[in-house]
């Protein structure tokens, strides 16, 4: 007792309170972004440039009514968005900032970031069916194909970066870029996890989901209030996610001239953040079973092309 | 070296991986190349490994974890005959069915490798891998005639009983994994003596005995044999029965010669109860498949008479019993697998002289059948003989008489049916579709080997007992 | 790190219960993923921490969310529970004691060794070289299995007259 539980129960508050600035910043940031990309001003009332907006909107979900739907499955659909935001949580806590700076550095941090954030897909699916509400389950059920399907070119894809580095560990695998970028030599693999990792996070043009014209809002139709806002929190959260991993895997991680790593690594991650918005802002949303068949029948091969060119030149 | 002596097992995978590649680009009238195909890939295998058998080879590969002794190469050759017959009467049922889709010879090539390196396997991981290869691709096997209820019926039951036994499987091996820590079967029997290795024991060996059809691990045999294709109930009462044994033995026999007590007295129950049930519930049958798929829980108590018994020349009689057993199984589900249609033609009255519309078939089923019940001059009594012999040599004169008990019973049905065959009168019928070569071949090598193993029996027994000499 | 055994016991031994015991089949599910999380958290405590991340993707990620797919595409909610008579209980419950209590027993007269080897480090990386150097051919047999599996779904599944 003590000590190792002191620390980690600081590490854990102040991962708590940047996940949630962060999720509430990427609020700000795509609205912006998409106003400006539109030719529209965005949020600008509240605060500086509307920065305040984000915190104006947590307040107003807070106190909003938290409505349970008739015949819901209660404990899933209360379950349901914790479901979602833990294991979010549970991936941040492995993601290095810099040299050291880590919650817990874990052997096998790829992996487990990895792994934790499929089971995300469960909450989905438990909100959906809890909802009882066709919109909702249809949401659920494809937010469970989609996530699946992209799941596997999406581990595939990073498979070449561990061949490269020859470890899970994620320092280990930015020291292993500081002559060349993975995503110089493996851009087709960069490329592959740019694209699932969209998907995955079921971002436009991947957003089926909760295709608004199509869904209503797909999964969370029926959520409302604080629940909602789990949900939008732990969507936010694997945006950063997905754009830190492209930082660390492919984009060299913290490392850059001139400013400290931590720097480097926000920079890099918003700039892939930023290209994110931007395939929102221009491409129309896919028909589901494009979606599909795209993600089987050309990310996949792809990235075990991808595997196998890494393969043949660690070979030679 | 590792990679040279498994040789076989590679051919076959090939072959499975042309057959699916081939499949997508061969037009639909071309299909029936597939079939060639995999018999070809088959033969070479069945040829490479007697090879290595009358080699005499005996190689533990990979530290240990594939042991190619003459046991497993004895095995594997049944299997894989056992398999090429199955192939040969596939090829005109499947194609009567309007289903000689390529899948279906890459899976039965898949079950054959699966059975193939479980016999040859000291590894419980490997041993539990490959069970699952051939239990995957039988469930699918099973189902081939989806258009068919039975047929889903047949895979489906077939599946949920062979999860369970494979949960119980997995559950002994953990145990055992976790007494002896490891999976090596030279290094797990020693280390986990005890009571809770005996419970393990047990929960393994129920897993395998699934695949035998054995009380009480039978009630899938008889609507999955009624129901799945003919050619693949063939193939499951044979070759999935043969390997299933085959590794039973293996893991009793060298790594649990400790724990030989309770385990004979809990096989002669299950071969007593085996006997007893199969023979008894064959004779209410009046569907024939239906028959001899409770005979053939019958046979899988005759054979497990060896377990019992646990001596050398037990074992060498259930290795004999099992080699001709595939001829004269296959070779009656594959007579039936001619007469019945989608229409079904399975039942006894079906078989109402059948001798003065197709004799051949009406006397190559007779010759099966005789075998089966265990008549002179046919394979079927040498095997009884030697194991019922065995098991009076072994202490076990009950059990020996209680087989000859439960045989005379099974003369009943095995003889109604030949009455039916012979002595019926033949309602008018549509004739049945002549038989292609790669059938009548089938047909006609099972026939003769039942036979002459009847006559000549010395030969496959040395070969038995020399296969069983290195086991230990 | 007698309390985090402790914890992982309770999530793992209730999963599995709520498993059995759940009314709704989903709901069921939701149990098996608690249980499998359970089992992973045993697998970080022994040090293996590959195993125990891939449990969780596997598993927890994957199995289970087949298993949803399924259940969903499969039954509505409306459909009845199945029946809970008595006597199941009475047999169910009997059949599982009878099975814990033959466990336990034999369990507890095992002299189990109070001491175990400390967990090797760097075990990803020996779970790598077993699996490509000794296993490599069980290795190679599960590539078939898996292939086999996939063949046999699709044969099972497609719609008579498709694509063939």
């Amino acid at each position: 007792m003590g000590q190792p539980y002191l620390r980690l129960a600081a590490a854990a508050l102040i991962l708590a309170a940047f996940v949630l600035g962060t999720a509430a910043f990427l609020v700000w940031f795509e609205r912006k972004l998409l106003g400006r990309m539109q030719v529209r001003p965005g949020p600008n009332r509240v605060g500086p440039g509307g920065l305040l907006q984000p915190v104006a909107d947590i307040l107003k979900l807070t106190v909003k009514e938290d409505i349970l739907p008739e015949h819901a499955d209660r404990p899933l659909f209360r379950l349901a968005p914790l479901m979602a935001f833990v294991p979010a949580f549970a991936a941040f806590v492995v993601l290095p900032f810099g040299p050291g700076l880590v919650s817990a550095d874990l052997n096998i941090g790829l992996l487990w970031i990895l792994a934790v954030s499929t089971v995300s897909v469960l909450a989905l699916i438990a909100a959906g069916w809890a909802s009882n509400s066709k919109y909702a389950l249809l949401g659920g059920m494809r937010a469970a194909a989609q996530m699946i399907s992209y799941e596997v070119p999406l581990v595939l894809s990073l498979i070449g970066v561990v061949l490269a580095a020859g470890s899970l560990r994620l320092g280990r695998i930015v020291a292993a870029q500081a002559h060349l970028w993975f995503a110089v030599p493996q851009v087709l693999g960069f490329i592959v996890y740019l694209i699932a990792a969209t998907a995955e996070s079921n971002r436009s043009p991947f957003d089926l989901p909760e295709g608004e014209s199509e869904l209503v809002a797909g999964f969370h139709t029926e959520y409302s209030g604080v629940r909602f806002a789990f949900f939008f929190l732990a969507e936010y959260s694997y945006v950063f996610l997905a754009a830190a991993i492209a930082t660390l895997a492919f984009l060299g991680g913290w490392s850059g001239p001139f400013l400290p790593p931590v720097v480097w690594f926000l920079v890099k991650t918003y700039a892939v953040i930023f290209f994110i918005i931007w395939l929102r802002a221009t491409l129309p949303r896919i028909r589901i079973d494009q979606l599909l068949s795209f993600g089987w029948k050309v990310l996949l091969p792809l990235s075990l092309v991808n595997i196998f060119l890494v393969g043949l030149f660690r070979f030679i | 070296m590792n990679l040279a002596a498994l040789l076989p097992a590679e051919i076959l995978a090939g072959t499975a991986l042309a057959v699916l590649l081939a499949d997508l680009f061969l037009p639909h009238r071309d299909k029936a190349y597939l079939g060639l195909l995999s018999a070809a890939g088959l033969a070479a295998a069945l040829g490479g490994t007697a090879r290595q058998l009358a080699a005499g080879l005996h190689a533990s590969l990979w530290g240990g974890i594939f042991l190619l002794d003459p046991f497993a190469l004895f095995f594997q050759t049944i299997v894989l005959g056992a398999a090429l017959l199955v192939l040969g009467v596939s090829l005109p049922y499947l194609e009567r069915w309007g289903r000689d889709d390529g899948e279906f010879y890459a899976l039965l090539l898949m079950a054959v490798l699966g059975a193939m390196m479980m016999v040859a396997s000291r590894n419980f991981l490997e041993i539990y891998v490959a069970m699952e290869l051939l239990s995957v691709s039988s469930y699918a096997l099973a189902g081939f005639l989806r258009p068919d209820p039975r047929s889903g019926e047949a895979a489906l039951k077939y599946y949920l009983q062979g999860v369970l036994a494979s949960a119980a499987l997995l559950y002994g091996i953990s145990l055992l994994y976790g007494l002896s820590g490891s999976l090596d079967l030279s290094v797990v029997g020693a280390r986990s003596a005890g009571s809770l290795g005996v419970v393990a024991l047990v929960l393994v060996a129920g897993g395998f005995a699934l695949k035998i059809a054995a009380v009480p691990f039978h009630m899938w045999a008889p609507d999955t044999y009624q129901g799945a294709p003919a050619p693949v109930a063939a193939f499951l009462s044979t070759a999935s029965k043969a390997a299933a044994f085959a590794v039973l033995a293996r893991v009793l026999l060298t790594a649990f010669p400790a724990a030989q007590g309770p385990w004979q007295e809990l096989f002669a129950v299950v071969a007593a109860a085996s006997m007893a049930l199969g023979n008894l519930a064959a004779l209410g049958q009046r569907n024939v498949r239906r028959m001899l798929a409770y005979s053939s829980i019958a046979q899988g108590g005759y054979v497990l008479i060896a377990l019992a018994v646990a001596t050398p020349t037990a074992v060498a009689a259930s290795l004999f019993y099992l080699a001709v057993y595939v001829f004269m199984n296959v070779g009656a589900f594959s007579v039936l697998s001619f007469l019945a249609g989608p229409t079904g033609g399975e039942e006894l009255a079906d078989l109402d002289g059948l001798a003065e519309r197709r004799p051949a078939l009406a006397l190559a089923l007779a010759v099966f059948l005789i075998s089966l019940a265990g008549m002179p001059l046919t394979a079927g009594l040498m095997g009884k003989l030697y194991l019922f012999y065995a098991a009076v040599q072994g202490g076990y004169a009950w059990l020996a008489l209680w087989g000859v008990v439960f045989t005379v019973v099974s003369y009943f049905y095995y003889f109604r049916v030949l009455r039916h065959l012979f002595w019926g009168t033949a309602p008018p019928r549509p004739a049945a579709p002549a038989a292609s070569v790669p059938a009548g071949l089938a047909l006609g090598a099972a026939t003769l080997a039942t036979v002459l193993f009847g006559v000549f029996p010395q030969p496959l027994l040395q070969l038995a007992l020399h296969s069983l000499g290195m086991l230990r | 790190m007698p309390e985090a055994f402790g914890i992982l016991t309770l999530a793992t031994l209730g999963g599995a219960l709520g498993v059995v015991l759940a009314t709704d089949v989903v709901h069921s599910a939701y149990f098996l993923v608690l249980a499998f999380l359970g089992v992973a958290g045993y697998y970080f405590l022994l040090g293996g921490e590959f195993v125990g991340a891939v449990q969780i993707l596997i598993y927890a990620g994957a199995v289970a969310v087949l298993f949803l797919f399924a259940v969903m595409l499969t039954r509505r909610r409306a459909d009845p529970v199945w029946g809970r008579s008595p006597a199941r209980w009475l047999g169910v419950g009997g059949a599982a004691a009878l099975l814990a209590w033959l466990l336990l027993t034999h369990l507890e007269r095992h002299p189990w060794p109070t001491k175990l080897p400390p967990p090797a480090p760097h075990n990803t990386a020996l779970i790598g070289k077993a699996l490509f150097r000794p296993f490599v051919v069980p290795f190679e047999v599960v590539s078939v299995l898996l292939l086999a599996a996939l063949v046999g779904a699709l044969l099972l599944a497609r719609k008579e007259g498709g694509a063939s």
